[in-house]
């Protein structure tokens, strides 16, 4: 009896595999409520994403209806054209009143760049002379140049000068 | 004693095996859902960053634009977001009548400015009027609401009336500017 006690593996409440049953479904619960907790502080995180999110294209959608791009591009546009542009009605008013009475502008023509050429009619070479003078002491007008003057008959028998003037308006 | 023992195994098998499941069916499908959360939630604060750096840069351009909207809409009637065509022969009409010169032609023809942001539309129009009315003319082009940059101008004098007025043609070279 007493070997036969002996032989026997000695077997208590809780065994070795008990002891290892117990430890996994403790990790596995522990593991399980863990996760769980970790997918709802994730779903709150998304859902405060989310809602900075829609804040964020809310205010996107605010400002996309006032065109602020269209507005700056215009404003771009508005601004290289300003500063680009010769104000032809203040030239030419300019250009009207700093020229002698015996001065006839048979026709004229401007540039974007500010070029102008005007077709002259005068009674005398002198009077071209005083038109190309009154132009070059105006700080409005530089590189006033004429190619030639040609001196003519008027249908009422007096003299005509005329001639093509070239300019750049500053 | 023996029938204890395989009870007691027994037990811890069940134990291992609810274990299992609970980790097959339980534990895994909720990681799985969390990873799949995570990576959502990281695509999400990825666009919300996108978002906020787009609001930024508009809240930032907004502050540099004008506050009152009505000179933002006089802005953009200046360079309207399309051609708006009907707007140009309606416009060149009307400046031609105001100031009583007769807008004898005009042609339009597309273009694209290198440099520049918006299309462009090049007109060339021929008036034809009394040369008085010259400069009221010009002042028209240049003020109207429309944007137009004024090319080239070319003036032909001509006759003048029997009440000693002096004809002229008018022809101007514009562009206009669309989005």
């Amino acid at each position: 009896m007493e070997e036969r006690e002996l032989g026997e593996i000695p077997s208590g409440r809780f065994s070795f595999m008990h002891l290892v049953a117990i430890a996994a479904i403790g990790l596995v619960l522990a593991l399980t409520a863990w996760t769980f907790v970790q997918k709802r502080s994730v779903e709150k995180d998304l859902l405060t994403v989310e809602s900075n999110v829609s804040d964020v294209q809310s205010q996107l959608d605010a400002l996309a209806e006032k065109e602020l791009d269209e507005v700056a591009i215009a404003q771009e546009v508005i601004s290289d054209v300003e500063e680009n542009s010769v104000v032809w009605s203040d030239t030419i008013l300019h250009l009207l009143s700093v020229t002698p009475l015996d001065i006839y502008y048979r026709n004229y023509s401007a540039a974007a760049d500010g070029a102008m050429s005007v077709s002259v009619l005068t009674d005398s070479y002198d009077s071209a002379a005083h038109l190309i003078a009154v132009l070059e002491d105006d700080d409005s007008f530089v590189d006033v140049f004429t190619s030639s003057l040609s001196l003519g008959n008027s249908s009422a028998g007096g003299d005509v000068v005329s001639f093509g003037l070239t300019f750049n308006v500053e | 004693m023996a029938s204890g023992n395989s009870k007691s195994s027994l037990v811890a098998a069940i134990i291992l095996i609810v274990a299992v499941i609970v980790g097959a069916f339980v534990w895994q499908p909720a990681r799985e859902q969390v990873l799949s959360l995570e990576s959502e939630l990281v695509d999400a604060q990825a666009g919300l960053v996108l978002l906020e750096t787009e609001l930024a840069d508009l809240v930032l351009l907004d502050s540099t634009l004008p506050v009152a909207e009505s000179e933002r809409d006089r802005i953009l009637e200046a360079v309207p977001n399309d051609l708006a065509q009907d707007e140009l022969i309606r416009d060149l009409d009307d400046i031609a009548s105001s100031v009583d010169i007769d807008l004898t032609s005009m042609t339009f023809s597309l273009q694209s400015v290198q440099g520049l942001t918006a299309d462009v539309v090049s007109i060339s129009a021929s008036f034809s009027g009394l040369y008085v009315d010259l400069l009221d003319l010009l002042e028209a082009i240049e003020t109207n609401d429309r944007l137009f940059k004024v090319n080239s101008i070319g003036v032909q004098l001509g006759d003048v009336t029997d009440d000693g007025e002096q004809l002229m043609t008018f022809s101007v070279t514009l562009e206009a500017y669309y989005q």
